[in-house]
């Protein structure tokens, strides 16, 4: 049992050693970047990747440094990463667009409906986790709230407490549901960036098949097929094609 | 007589008059070099006339090759204030046939008037050697003068220039006194363009080891368009060349015989060779050996200022026969179509200078716009390869302006409402000093056992809930069921005993109080402990039971409990039974 004790602290004071030492890495890496050692700084923030810690702010400064070294690709590819666990922070928009600035290609989108538009503006609120834990928070009152009705014999008092209780379990029920669809829309929707110079969109996943079309590095696709080595992309103005998976980098 | 006289003066005044209008008369004629000829040998035929004329028609030629001309040659001279003015036009033929050929006539059209010139007939005989005999003129000529073309490499790549260089030689003892040029070959499937030669320059060189005098007549620059085996035309001249006749003038000065050469050279087949087949796919024809530049004029600027880019390719090679690679910018500068500038010179060499496009570039919003290093290749026929070279990437920075579409919008609104200077909302923003790190979960948390559990946890609790709560009430309800059936049964099994001693008074009384007492317990599910007439009475008014029967089950209770001890007729026994059913029957009705 004393071991067993003695084993636990070792391990949460290691886990608390390692936490530790990202944010140092984080504070150092910070740092670097306003003395304008953006390579370094870039390696630093990495690091704590590999460790395997993230955040919205980690993306987003790696997305930062990567702008000030002129890589289009990777400054896009983690703006994208950190508005994905923080779609509505400005900042990151903000800078996201300084990079988009620098794309070559230039896509437009296409026209889509006002009810899809709203559902997808309510959707951005939260990211897929917030929108889950809200909806579980819901859930746990609508518990405590049924849990009250039951128990009350005042038939007035129970009556109010089970309006209330299905009000917050339909909500709870809303939210999760808002979660599941964001997912699984995100499932299907994989995004991904473009990381080769300029490449080559054809009509067939092989080399033999005609080119439609050709895109430059860092311009946004959606990956509808996978066979192999080539990947079925979209792009937001419809335009589709077959290319090679190796000069792409997935947003996930 | 004196009349006759004057008839004489008339006529030789007439006569005078006349010659002088003969004078002055039109000729045009055809002049041949030779009446008859070998088939071998070329002719040379002058349509000369002495007065300009238009609309000169050749006759056809049939029977021969017309190999050289036209060539029109003007003389105008003035001596003693006399005018001698000839035109002449002149062909070179070759006959293609032997036997008597006829040159038809040519017409002109002179002051209004159409003159023609007489037919002449030739005479083609067999081929004539050419004389070994040295004095003959021809055979001087012959031995003495030549032309000779200079091809530099005779199995370029396709697009590789190569030159040719055309040299007339003639020995020191002949004068070249004229050239012409009969026949000017076209150089198909090549890109040719001839050096200008200013001024014909006599050297001094060595032809097939004699010493001999030369002019470079011509330098033609070639880049061949096509791969594969490619004729080039022969070049020929005529040359008028004095040669030396072993006879001398009265001063003891050689005397030269006058000769008219016709010299040929250069029909070569140059064979071109195809260019490798791996050719990188930004190749786009360039052979030779080049540098690629890119050039801004500025680097920082404003939105919606303009700055030039120039792409600009310089070297050797065929240059003017390619353009300059794309050039990519941002989506978000605008761009605008290139001009094109070269300056290119031509020497034996090759084409040497450089080619540019320069881009007007106007960035709209404000940011960093990488241009990205522009991709040129070509083949550089020395090493066999192919070369890819890149210019450098350049960045501007474009510092005040909009960030997007829709801020440019506001922004032009409110620059016109007012001077105001806005606080620059959309810098570039520095990065997030608050880490906010969290472990990175391999697995997203929906659909995963906690978040399931997480969801299910409150529902299932609920479940047990209800679950737990109605079992306790089911076993709560049976217990009283089964009391109130067993009391129910006791109650009729007592009211049986009851009508069975109607008789016995003692017997009655005591069974139809437990009759009443069961039966209440089984309706109301009451303790012994609580039966009194006060709960009792309360109990049943709560039940809304009418008055009447309440009574009457009250007073039949308390009749029970008074037969005990007094004694009671037959009569009241039986009135006490019937009440006693209606009572139970009555009740049973309202519960």
């Amino acid at each position: 049992m004393k071991k067993l004790i003695i084993l636990c602290c070792f391990f949460f004071s290691g886990s608390i050693f390692s936490q530790t030492e990202n944010e140092l890495n984080f504070k150092s890496a910070v740092e670097l970047y306003n003395n304008g050692n953006y390579n370094e700084a870039v390696n630093l923030f990495i690091e704590i990747i590999n460790n395997g810690e993230h955040s919205d702010a980690l993306y987003f400064n790696l997305g930062n440094s990567y702008y000030k070294l002129n890589d289009i690709p990777n400054s896009i590819y983690y703006f994208e990463k950190a508005l994905k666990l923080n779609p509505n922070d400005k900042d990151i928009i903000n800078n996201l667009s300084y990079s988009q600035n620098m794309l070559i290609d230039k896509i437009d989108l296409l026209p889509s409906n006002q009810l899809s538009d709203f559902l997808n503006y309510i959707s951005m609120f939260f990211s897929i986790k917030q929108w889950l834990v809200i909806g579980i928070i819901f859930l746990y009152f609508f518990l405590i709230l049924f849990v009250f009705y039951f128990f009350k014999r005042v038939s007035n008092t129970k009556k109010r407490y089970f309006t209330y209780s299905t009000i917050l379990f339909c909500a709870s029920i809303i939210f999760i549901l808002t979660a599941v669809t964001k997912f699984e829309n995100q499932n299907s929707n994989l995004e991904a960036i473009i990381f080769e110079k300029k490449i080559d969109l054809r009509t067939e996943p092989n080399y033999r098949s005609e080119i439609q079309f050709n895109l430059n590095e860092g311009t946004k696709v959606n990956i509808k097929e996978e066979l192999d080595d080539w990947i079925l992309v979209e792009l937001s103005n419809g335009a589709s094609g077959w290319m090679e998976s190796k000069s792409i980098k997935k947003i996930d | 007589m004196k009349l006759r006289f004057y008839i004489f003066l008339f006529f030789a005044v007439a006569v005078i008059s006349n010659l002088k209008a003969q004078e002055d008369s039109v000729n045009f004629e055809a002049i041949l070099s030779k009446k008859s000829l070998g088939i071998n040998e070329n002719l040379r035929v002058d349509f000369k006339m002495n007065k300009d004329g238009d609309n000169f028609t050749p006759p056809d030629f049939s029977g021969f090759k017309v190999v050289g001309g036209p060539n029109q040659s003007v003389s105008n001279m003035w001596v003693n204030g006399k005018r001698t003015f000839s035109k002449n036009y002149s062909y070179f033929l070759s006959p293609i046939k032997k036997g008597i050929l006829s040159i038809g006539q040519a017409t002109i059209e002179i002051d209004k008037n159409i003159y023609k010139t007489l037919a002449v007939k030739i005479s083609v005989s067999e081929s004539v050697s050419i004389s070994k005999d040295p004095n003959d003129p021809n055979y001087v000529v012959n031995e003495n003068l030549h032309l000779v073309a200079e091809v530099s490499n005779a199995n370029p790549y396709l697009n590789e220039g190569i030159s040719i260089v055309y040299k007339l030689y003639y020995s020191p003892q002949i004068n070249v006194t004229n050239v012409g040029e009969i026949e000017t070959p076209e150089y198909e499937n090549f890109w040719s363009q001839s050096i200008k030669i200013p001024r014909l320059q006599i050297e001094r060189g060595s032809f097939k080891g004699d010493s001999y005098n030369f002019v470079t007549w011509k330098k033609i620059v070639l880049y061949p368009q096509k791969s594969g085996k490619l004729d080039i035309l022969p070049l020929s001249l005529d040359v008028s060349v004095d040669v030396p006749t072993n006879r001398r003038d009265f001063f003891g000065n050689r005397i030269y015989n006058q000769v008219s050469k016709k010299v040929t050279a250069g029909k070569r087949s140059i064979n071109v060779k195809v260019l490798p087949l791996n050719a990188p796919e930004s190749f786009s024809g360039a052979v030779g050996k080049f540098d690629i530049k890119l050039n801004t004029s500025k680097t920082e600027l404003n939105a919606s200022e303009s700055l030039q880019a120039t792409v600009k390719i310089s070297g050797n090679g065929n240059l003017k026969l390619f353009s300059p690679p794309l050039f990519q910018v941002p989506s978000s500068l605008e761009k605008y179509d290139p001009e094109y500038n070269e300056k290119v010179l031509t020497n034996l060499k090759g084409m040497k200078g450089f080619i540019s496009n320069t881009y007007t570039l106007v960035p709209q919003f404000q940011g960093k716009y990488p241009l990205n290093s522009v991709e040129f290749t070509f083949f550089n026929p020395r090493s066999n390869n192919y070369e890819t070279i890149y210019s450098d990437e350049k960045i501007i920075n474009v510092l005040k302006g909009p960030l997007s579409l829709e801020e440019s919008n506001i922004e032009s609104l409110n620059t016109e409402k007012a001077n105001n200077i806005l606080p620059s909302m959309n810098q570039f923003k520095f990065i997030k000093t608050d880490s906010n790190l969290f472990k990175i979960s391999s697995k997203p948390f929906i659909y995963s056992l906690s978040f399931y559990s997480i969801l299910v946890f409150p529902l299932l609790l609920i479940l047990l809930l209800i679950v737990f709560f109605s079992s306790k009430n089911i076993t709560n309800s049976k217990l009283k069921e089964s009391r109130s059936r067993r009391a129910n049964k006791l109650a009729k099994k007592y009211l049986f005993e009851a009508r069975k001693n109607l008789d016995n008074k003692d017997v009655f009384y005591i069974a139809l109080e437990k009759a009443l007492h069961n039966f209440l317990k089984s309706k109301f599910l009451i303790e012994t402990s609580d039966y009194t007439k006060e709960k009792i009475s309360k109990l049943l008014l709560s039940k809304e039971i009418e008055k009447e029967s309440l009574d009457l089950f009250i007073k039949l209770i308390e009749n029970c409990e008074f037969a005990r001890f007094t004694p009671a007729s037959n009569v009241e026994i039986n009135n006490d039974y019937e009440n006693a059913v209606k009572v139970i029957t009555e009740i049973d009705k309202v519960i």
